[in-house]
């Protein structure tokens, strides 16, 4: 008798040590199961750090922001993964779709909420990560390290990330505001920008920028370019996703009298895997791109070395010299 | 010149005639009324004699001429037509309802001139409304509204003019007083057609009447002469009888009484 | 010597309606010149003028005045009088009180134009010629529909109505399979309506398209009142009413669609800028068509000083015309209807 309560007891600890709970950035207890192998992405950002910590073998859908246009990102990508095209999920994703590919977890962003407890409902552990400052990026990687039971190279990618993010800091805390050149943002159409509160703007901020947006609340925003006369930005960077090219802005009567257009300083953020711009581990490059842009041989990281180090490291991609330069290449 | 309607035959729906091989002929200082049952008829009738309608059978003639031969703005030039109502979706003022009278006068790209606007105005004066010109539509009366399309078919200058039902929906001095304007007119020298359901105001104002039945003459002539009691109730099909106090012209009442 | 009197009183009515008239027209310059002082960053009226005509002004004032703020204030001036203009006319040739010039699907079809402009990743010139081309072909089909089942008024709204709802239902799918972080904000956007970044090369389509068919409908304006009346009557008084329909409507379409491939959809003023100005003016379109032109590019100038100045961020145009508009179509309507004039 007291074996057969023993048995139980021991059963029913060990079950309940093999169900991890983790509190999401929507503030949601989650259980996952122990071994997931089914892993989903419903949210670009979400896909970026799933990557760098479990590779592609065990994500059977996601959705991939900006690498199917982009010749480098597709040849990278199938190397990385080679059956990502097949994965890649389209428009809106829905529950369905999810449950069709035998999703046992999902990672989706805070504006999924729906799609959350729908998820939630036909059982399938929805996890909702929503970063937009360098906190909150390594907070996500936590809690998607600990749901995939990586929590040890979850530090590892977090230790990376702070190191370079501290070099930055370090390099550009001196520099006074009037050698701070004003940066605009720029995302899908010339003149649909980055707002002062988001991820973006701080990225500026910390490469040792000043961003123009600073005042403007909420996320992207649509403005007229009287307005971006006004702000007279001396350099302008857009967003590897978007459809717009430095040169359409170099080349168009209504931008010619902004100063970063008059001095040719327009540049689009290199476009690699994942989105430099958006708040993910990788964007750490994307900070150091920039503060190489604003600041030449300031901070003591050398960019390309970083970056070979960083898909080495974190993806076991060796890049080439040439793609490297590609990649590079403005 | 005489407006003539020569074996005219019309059909709405193909193989259903509404009417057969129908003569008339207007001259210039005549005042012919078309009478008959509803559906006999006479609406399709002045229709086509205004060239809203082509028969397919026989033809309408302006002189020597087909007027299906002349170009819309010179048919209105010498046939006006005047409805039962004025149709509009806007409150247009006297003076600018009849000066639309003007059109077959004006330029295809062009405005009413000054000349254009005194026309207007004396056709006004005919129907006796100068002093309305400023108003409003929608703030007339029935028989002014009635008047002031006469007016507007009047300021087309043309010498015929083809009314549907001017002494409907009057009173009786509004109609008397609307019929007597078309009568001092036709004096002047206008040909005029007009529908009536009224048989009474043939045998007061017409020179002549045309009583169609099912889309055929059933009398024609002199109003007294070819609207009997006879001819009558052939037409609308209820009996009729026929009252004379020995002056002017007779009247006619349908029979209530068993015949 | 009664008649002579009352002519007079009454010529010096028509004398006040043509200055009414002749006011409304001329509006639009001084607002015009005001738009150019307003703006995120105010100018002063020295400033502008010596930026006009070639003052001593620092190189950022100068490019604001002539490469920014000109082009769009023109682009806004035609647009509103396209709109209002072609609203106008429709409203006579249809007889509707609530018709205005998307009736036939001019909107929706260059609204697809557009969508499917931007999925193709075209610069604004390709944007614009899509949207004029969708434009023109959503008011073909609902013409060649209304033709096709007899020409009448009531067949030609039904076709009108049609053709706006497939085309509307294409928007929606091209906005569906659109990518929703890359293409779908600018699809929206430029659908809600705004002259945020119009440039000269724009304006010189939409003056050509605004000549023609302003010149046109002004020629025709007087007949334009003939058009409402009925059809056996416009047909009594000698008009060739099926040709006369189709020339309005093929003008008022060009107009249209020549302005919405410019500022993308901006509703109510090509339907309260006609109301107004009859309100002013009566129905007589021999001075409402005039009174539209410079009515509707004077609301329409305000309306776009409103959309670049209130906020930091552009405020989309068929918000504020909707938004400020109707309330006041609805209290002129209301007006009307009491007071008997202008409609039935």
């Amino acid at each position: 008798m007291r074996k057969a309560i023993f048995g139980i007891l021991a059963v029913i600890f060990v079950w309940g040590a093999a169900q991890v709970t983790v509190v999401d950035q929507a503030g949601r207890k989650v259980v996952v199961p122990e071994h997931p192998e089914h892993i989903a992405s419903a949210f670009g950002v979400a896909t970026a750090y799933l990557y760098p910590l479990i590779g592609g073998e065990r994500i059977v859908a996601a959705r991939y922001l900006g690498i199917p246009d982009h010749p480098l990102s597709r040849a990278v990508m199938s190397r990385i993964d080679p059956g990502y095209d097949a994965k890649a999920l389209g428009g809106e994703v829905t529950a369905e779709e999810l449950l069709a590919k035998g999703a046992d977890l999902v990672f989706a962003g805070l504006k999924h909420q729906d799609l959350a407890e729908v998820l939630t409902e036909i059982g399938i552990p929805t996890i909702l990560i929503g970063p937009e400052t360098f906190e909150a990026v390594r907070e996500a990687t936590l809690i998607i390290g600990q749901a995939l039971g990586e929590e040890e190279k979850a530090q590892e990618l977090m230790a990376f990330y702070q190191k370079v993010l501290d070099t930055v800091a370090e390099a550009t805390a001196e520099i006074p505001t009037e050698a701070r050149p004003k940066v605009l943002v720029i995302g899908t159409s010339a003149l649909r920008v980055a707002s002062g509160a988001m991820y973006q703007s701080r990225m500026v901020e910390l490469a040792g920028g000043v961003s123009v947006t600073a005042g403007l609340p909420g996320s992207w925003q649509n403005v007229n370019i009287e307005q971006i006369l006004i702000w007279n930005p001396d350099v302008i960077v857009i967003v590897p996703y978007s459809q717009v090219q430095p040169a359409d802005l170099l080349a168009d009567p209504l931008w010619a009298a902004v100063e970063a257009v008059k001095t040719g300083r327009v540049y689009k953020m290199p476009q690699l895997l994942f989105a430099w711009d958006t708040p993910i581990p990788e964007s750490i490059l994307g900070i150091l791109w920039m503060a190489e842009l604003l600041h030449p041989g300031r901070v003591p990281l050398d960019l390309g070395e970083t970056i070979r180090t960083f898909y080495q490291e974190f993806y076991r991609c060796t890049l080439s010299p040439a793609e490297l330069n590609e990649l590079l290449a403005r | 010149m005489k407006l003539v309607a020569r074996g005219v035959s019309y059909a709405y729906v193909p193989g259903q005639l509404v009417l057969h091989g129908v003569d008339l002929t207007v001259e210039r200082g005549d005042l012919v009324f078309l009478l008959g049952a509803n559906g006999s008829g006479k609406t399709t009738l002045l229709e086509c004699l205004c060239g809203l309608r082509s028969p397919i059978e026989g033809e309408v003639l302006l002189g020597e001429q087909r007027l299906s031969a002349l170009p819309p703005r010179e048919r209105a030039k010498w046939v006006a037509y005047v409805p039962q109502f004025a149709e509009t979706a806007f409150a247009y003022t006297v003076e600018e309802m009849v000066l639309f009278g003007r059109a077959p006068h004006v330029g295809p790209f062009g405005q009413p001139s000054r000349a254009d606007l005194e026309k207007a105005l004396h056709a006004l004066d005919l129907v006796g409304l100068d002093g309305l010109r400023g108003r409003p539509m929608n703030a007339l009366s029935g028989g002014e509204k009635r008047l002031v399309l006469i007016a507007r078919a009047l300021a087309q200058e043309a010498p015929f003019l083809l009314l549907d039902e001017p002494d409907a929906h009057l009173d009786p001095a509004n109609q008397h007083r609307v019929l007597s304007v078309i009568r001092a007119l036709v004096k002047e020298g206008l040909g005029v057609v007009a529908t009536t359901h009224n048989p009474n105001s043939a045998l007061l104002y017409g020179d002549e009447a045309v009583l169609l039945r099912a889309g055929k003459v059933l009398a024609r002539g002199q109003p007294s002469c070819a609207l009997t009691a006879e001819t009558l109730a052939e037409a609308y099909g209820i009996p009729f009888r026929v009252l004379w106090d020995g002056q002017g012209p007779p009247a006619v009442l349908p029979r209530t009484d068993s015949p | 010597m009664h008649a002579i009197t009352r002519r007079t009183e009454r010529a010096s009515c028509q004398v006040k309606r043509a200055g009414l008239v002749l006011a409304l027209c001329l509006l639009p310059l001084p607002i015009l010149f005001g738009s150019l002082l307003l703006g995120r960053m105010s100018l002063g009226a020295k400033e502008v003028w010596a930026a006009l005509f070639g003052g001593a002004v620092p190189e950022t004032v100068r490019a604001l005045v002539l490469r920014v703020r000109l082009p769009r204030l023109l682009a806004a001036a035609l647009v509103g009088t396209n709109l209002a203009v072609s609203g106008a006319a429709f409203q006579g040739i249809f007889r509707n009180p609530l018709v205005e010039s998307r009736i036939l699907g001019v909107s929706a079809g260059a609204g697809l134009g557009a969508a499917l402009a931007m999925v193709l990743r075209s610069g604004p010139a390709g944007i614009q010629t899509l949207a004029f081309a969708g434009g023109l072909l959503a008011a073909a089909l609902a013409i060649l529909l209304g033709t096709a089942f007899g020409g009448g008024i009531l067949v030609l709204v039904l076709s009108g109505v049609l053709v706006n709802s497939f085309f509307s239902s294409l928007v929606s799918l091209v906005k569906y399979f659109a990518d929703p972080y890359v293409q779908l904000p600018g699809i929206t956007f430029w659908l809600m309506g705004g002259l945020s970044a119009v440039r000269w090369a724009e304006i010189l389509p939409l003056a050509l398209a605004s000549v023609i068919g302003l010149g046109g409908l002004l020629l025709l304006r007087w007949r334009l009142n003939l058009l409402s009346l009925s059809e056996a009557e416009a047909q009594a008084l000698g008009l060739p009413v099926k040709r006369l329909r189709f020339l309005t409507v093929a003008l008022g379409t060009l107009l249209t669609a020549a302005s919405v491939s410019v500022s993308g959809v901006v509703g109510w003023v090509g339907l309260i800028v006609p109301h107004a100005a009859r309100a002013l003016v009566g129905p007589d379109h021999l001075f409402l068509i005039p009174a539209s032109a410079g009515l509707g590019a004077a609301v329409l100038l305000i309306f776009d000083d409103i959309a670049r100045t209130a906020l930091p961020t552009e405020i989309p145009l068929d918000i504020l015309t909707g938004l400020i508009g109707v309330p006041v179509f609805f209290l002129l309507f209301m007006r009307q209807i009491r007071k008997g004039g202008g409609w039935r």
